[in-house]
């Protein structure tokens, strides 16, 4: 409860307790560090360890410089990323629409093979009709929403 | 040599005394040199968890531990003196954290706060304190405490205190998989379980145990929250982290040249810099695992604080007090320096007030601390100084005026001689090095600034919400936050974007399509009558108020000589000064500004336990059962509430439970959403103008350096053309958080983004607007 200056040294007794914590604390500490580091498997089919969330997201590339004005007509360049965290290899399908008010036509579509962990760069050129308005990049399957680029001004 | 000996036999006896001594002190020298070498050989294992969790403990001790061997000072309690062994470690390597930066950079040392400065400054100290302390004892094993006879109820005991924050662990691992709170709930049995054994401990005089009880239940309580996500839960914690991760990618600590309060506390930038350096753990895991072990301390150090007046089971019942408060597991988790702050602040309020610690080892023991605290937190270590510093005037005043009275004094009292608690050096060395660390070194006095510019402007701002209601509705509600309906908050958020010159709004033709409306319901607790929950918030609220009338009851106790008993009057100034810095925090919105009002509570109810264990012990005495199942009842009422227990009857959905509600939408973040928060940060150049929700923010502090404050106007009128929008995994659900006047939830604005922005990323759980 109060603190108090040693004046003596304590005998061997107390030596040894003491000495029996420390190196009791110090197994308990290595055999939970190894349990953790070499059992994670086993602990996480046990669901004690929580796993890295597995999705596939997509993005344009370079968004800042997205066209201001798209001639129509003419093949436009459609650049998007696809991001693997599955934890494993993917060839993920990839579908370019445009949308002209309620109707949508698929202009392009592929499959892109991303390594686990990755990511993938897909290109493509799209023609663009007079009365789009939009065009969508999907990753079918993802559960993703497609990307969505509006076409900001359509000259001939 | 032989015929030497025989010649002078007395030569030969001073050399086997000095051959014994050696030996002896070699010996004495052994666990410390010993435990060095498995520090030095395990922060070198990096490759394994094992080592690193090694190398973690023994940089958290072994420096403290020969530090308290060579200025030979044991607490008789085991808990206090494991205590002081942690937080003279810390405070060491937060020392080598400054002087390292500031000088080794001058002797080509540029990244002194990498593993092998620090691992040669650490066993430098070691080597030293143990060569000092090891002339009479042996620096370990006669400082750190081991225990009696090692019986089974011992071991028992042991793996009790043990299972529960393992169980912590594993429940919230499991939860934050996607399964059930089994696990959580479990461990919240046990913690509950730890602490009534611990109070049969307590009323039973076993004073370390009870106090090692409630470290373990208050650990396990913590980190169900702090590792609640796979990343860091809570708001300020990623603003904390941000500044970390510079200071350890530096290597070295810098003070602040914009005077940045964040960056100028050692406890979360360069403490946490070198323990990764030297151990290899993760900064993130430091911040989960490692902080919440100072908050888990406080409690005991409180015991220890009002059981120095008052008997031990009262004193114990005070302490559990505070770990069933709610800030204790809703707030503290995700303010990291504060759990460093307050957990030098319970040490300083030990060494103030334990009773054989003295002359100049306490008042040097002191000074170490309050610098430990100044460079932690500057709102606890700001507060500390008012208290002390009011506390030594009036106490100063008061014998001033017995002497002026010339009130006789007795030949008893005349002789002893007289040890204030808070002395003259400690109020100045307390005022100095704030002075010192804030306004020479950092010149990170904002929030000292912000509250006067506060005061002048607004003056106390006596209750700010203190409008209807009974007075005791206007009491409670009079400086807490209020809240908003949508279309008030669509209101007010514009009114402020008004003073946004540079805002290129949306023209009003296409924003005035898209109004305020309610967030969709998130997931529920289903099955639950939502008529209960009102109920048991007001039980716990009623419960709260009652335990701050007991705390005022107490500090009135202190003032009457006949309850006080031997406690000094010292000891009742000093607890009515913090009895009016806390009044006044729950008035003053001035204060609210500046100081979070649970925290200023925290803080205070951390002294004021002397007088709440007094209020116990006074109705414990007279009330015997009925006071002690009344007190076990109302303080079961505070855990069920504050870890979310009660939602089995309220309904609700805590975040300490359930992977839905309000709290898990705003603090858990997901790997996708700080994914796509980087991309973002990451696509949008420089100096880009982002926006997102009051905690779509925390995303982005957490997944990226950025450290600039997002735009959190996120209404269709307030949004600018030119911007980026981040939406997260609850705005994707539909719902949104905002502030501006009062808290509000409401149905985010997809529909006016998909008509005026491009969605330029896109995952399951996240979008980025352009």
């Amino acid at each position: 409860m109060t603190a108090k200056h040693l004046t003596a040294t304590p005998d061997q007794a107390v030596h040894k307790r003491s000495a029996s914590v420390i190196v009791g604390g110090l197994i308990a500490l290595v055999l939970v560090g190894a349990v953790v580091q070499f059992g994670s498997s086993a602990l996480g089919s046990l669901g004690v360890l929580s796993r890295p969330q597995r999705y596939i997201a997509i993005a344009i590339v370079d968004p800042s410089r997205l066209p201001l004005r798209i001639m129509a007509g003419q093949p436009a360049r459609i650049t998007f990323e696809v991001f693997n965290r599955m934890g494993h290899n993917v060839r993920q399908p990839w579908q370019i629409s445009v949308r002209s008010g309620t109707h949508e036509t698929v202009a392009a579509r592929g499959v892109a093979p991303v390594t686990s962990d990755s990511d993938s760069m897909v290109s493509v050129n799209v023609r663009i009709g007079h009365s789009a308005s939009d065009i969508l990049i999907a990753a079918p399957g993802t559960g993703t929403v497609p990307l969505q680029v509006h076409i900001p001004a359509t000259t001939g | 040599m032989k015929h030497a000996a025989a010649r002078h036999p007395t030569r030969t006896v001073e050399a086997l005394s000095r051959r014994q001594g050696s030996h002896r002190t070699v010996a004495q020298m052994s666990t410390a040199l010993l435990l060095l070498v498995a520090f030095d050989v395990t922060s070198g294992l990096q490759h394994l968890l094992a080592a690193r969790l090694v190398a973690l403990v023994l940089a958290l001790t072994l420096p403290g531990a020969t530090l308290m061997g060579a200025f030979r000072v044991r607490f008789r309690s085991g808990f206090v003196q494991w205590t002081a062994i942690f937080g003279l470690s810390a405070a060491t390597l937060m020392a080598w954290g400054v002087a390292g930066s500031m000088v080794m950079p001058h002797l080509g040392v540029n990244r002194p706060l990498e593993r092998m400065p620090v691992l040669l400054a650490i066993n430098f100290v070691t080597l030293v304190a143990t060569v000092v302390a090891g002339r009479d004892s042996d620096p370990v094993l006669d400082f750190v405490p081991g225990c009696g006879h090692i019986r089974p109820k011992h071991v028992a005991f042991a793996v009790l205190c043990a299972v529960g924050p393992m169980a912590a662990l594993a429940g919230v691992e499991h939860l934050n998989g996607g399964g059930s709170n089994i696990g959580v709930q479990i461990s919240f049995a046990i913690s509950a379980l730890v602490l009534v054994v611990g109070a049969w401990l307590a009323f039973h005089d076993d004073m370390p145990t009870a106090q090692a009880c409630l470290f373990s239940a208050g650990l396990a309580m913590v980190w169900i929250f702090s590792f609640r996500g796979s990343h860091l839960f809570g708001y300020d914690i990623q603003q904390e982290f941000q500044r970390f991760e510079v200071v350890f990618g530096a290597g070295r600590w810098s003070p602040p040249t914009n005077g940045d309060p964040y960056a100028s506390m050692l406890s979360i930038t360069a403490l946490p810099a070198m323990l990764a350096h030297l151990t290899g753990i993760s900064g993130l895991y430091l911040f989960k695992g490692v902080f919440p072990i100072f908050l888990a301390f406080v409690p005991g150090l409180v015991v220890h604080v009002a059981g120095r007046w008052s008997r031990l089971g009262p004193a114990y019942l005070a302490g559990t007090y505070l770990v069933v408060l709610p800030q204790f597991t809703g707030q503290l988790p995700g303010i990291s320096r504060q759990e460093v702050g307050f957990f030098f602040f319970g040490l300083l309020l030990v060494l103030l007030v334990d009773e054989d610690l003295i002359g100049a080892t306490r008042q040097i023991a002191i000074v170490i601390d309050f610098a430990a605290l100044v460079v932690s937190h500057y709102s606890t270590s700001y507060v500390a100084v008012l208290v002390l510093t009011l506390t030594w005037l009036a106490y100063g005043a008061i014998r001033l005026f017995g002497v002026m009275k010339g009130r006789k004094t007795s030949q008893r009292r005349r002789r002893r001689r007289f040890v204030p608690i808070v002395s003259l050096v400690t109020v100045l060395s307390g005022i100095g090095m704030v002075f010192a660390w804030d306004v020479g070194i950092t010149h990170s006095t904002s929030n000292v600034t912000h509250f006067a510019s506060e005061v002048i402007d607004k003056g106390p701002d006596f209750l700010p919400n203190a409008t209807g209601g009974n007075i005791l509705t206007r009491w409670l509600n009079g400086n807490v936050g209020s809240s908003q309906t949508p279309s008030e908050y669509y209101t007010t958020a514009s009114n402020a974007a008004k003073t946004q010159r540079w805002l290129n709004p949306y023209p009003r033709s296409i924003t005035s399509q898209f109004p305020a409306q309610s967030a969709p319901q998130s997931q529920s607790n289903a099955g639950i009558d939502p008529s209960s929950s009102g109920t048991i918030t007001t039980l716990a609220t009623t419960v709260t108020e009652i335990f701050l009338v007991f705390v005022v009851a107490g500090a009135a106790l202190l003032l009457v000589r006949r309850f006080r008993r031997e406690a000094p009057s010292e000891i009742a100034i000093f607890g009515v000064a913090f009895l009016l810095f806390v009044g006044y925090t729950r008035i003053s919105g001035s204060v609210a500004g500046s100081y979070n009002i649970d925290r200023a509570e925290f803080q205070s109810f951390m002294f004021l336990s002397i007088g709440l264990a007094f209020t116990i012990d006074f109705l414990v005495r007279h009330l015997r059962w009925i006071a002690i199942t009344g007190l076990v009842v109302a303080l079961a009422v505070l855990f069920a509430t504050n870890t979310g227990e009660s939602s089995v009857v309220s309904g609700g959905a805590p975040v300490s439970l359930f992977n839905f509600g309000p709290g898990y939408d705003q603090f858990v973040i997901s790997d996708e959403e700080a994914a796509a928060a980087a991309w973002l940060i990451h696509s949008s150049g420089s100096n880009p103008l982002i926006y997102t929700d009051e905690y779509g923010t925390l995303r982005i502090w957490d997944a990226t350096t950025y450290a600039a404050a997002p735009q959190t106007l996120l209404t269709p009128a307030t949004i600018d053309q030119g911007s980026w929008v981040l939406a997260t995994q609850y705005n994707v659900q539909g719902r949104a958080y905002g502030s501006s006047g009062g808290q509000v939830s409401y149905r985010f604005p997809r529909a006016f983004l998909n008509t005026v922005k491009d969605v330029v990323y896109s995952s399951p759980q996240s979008r980025v607007y352009r």
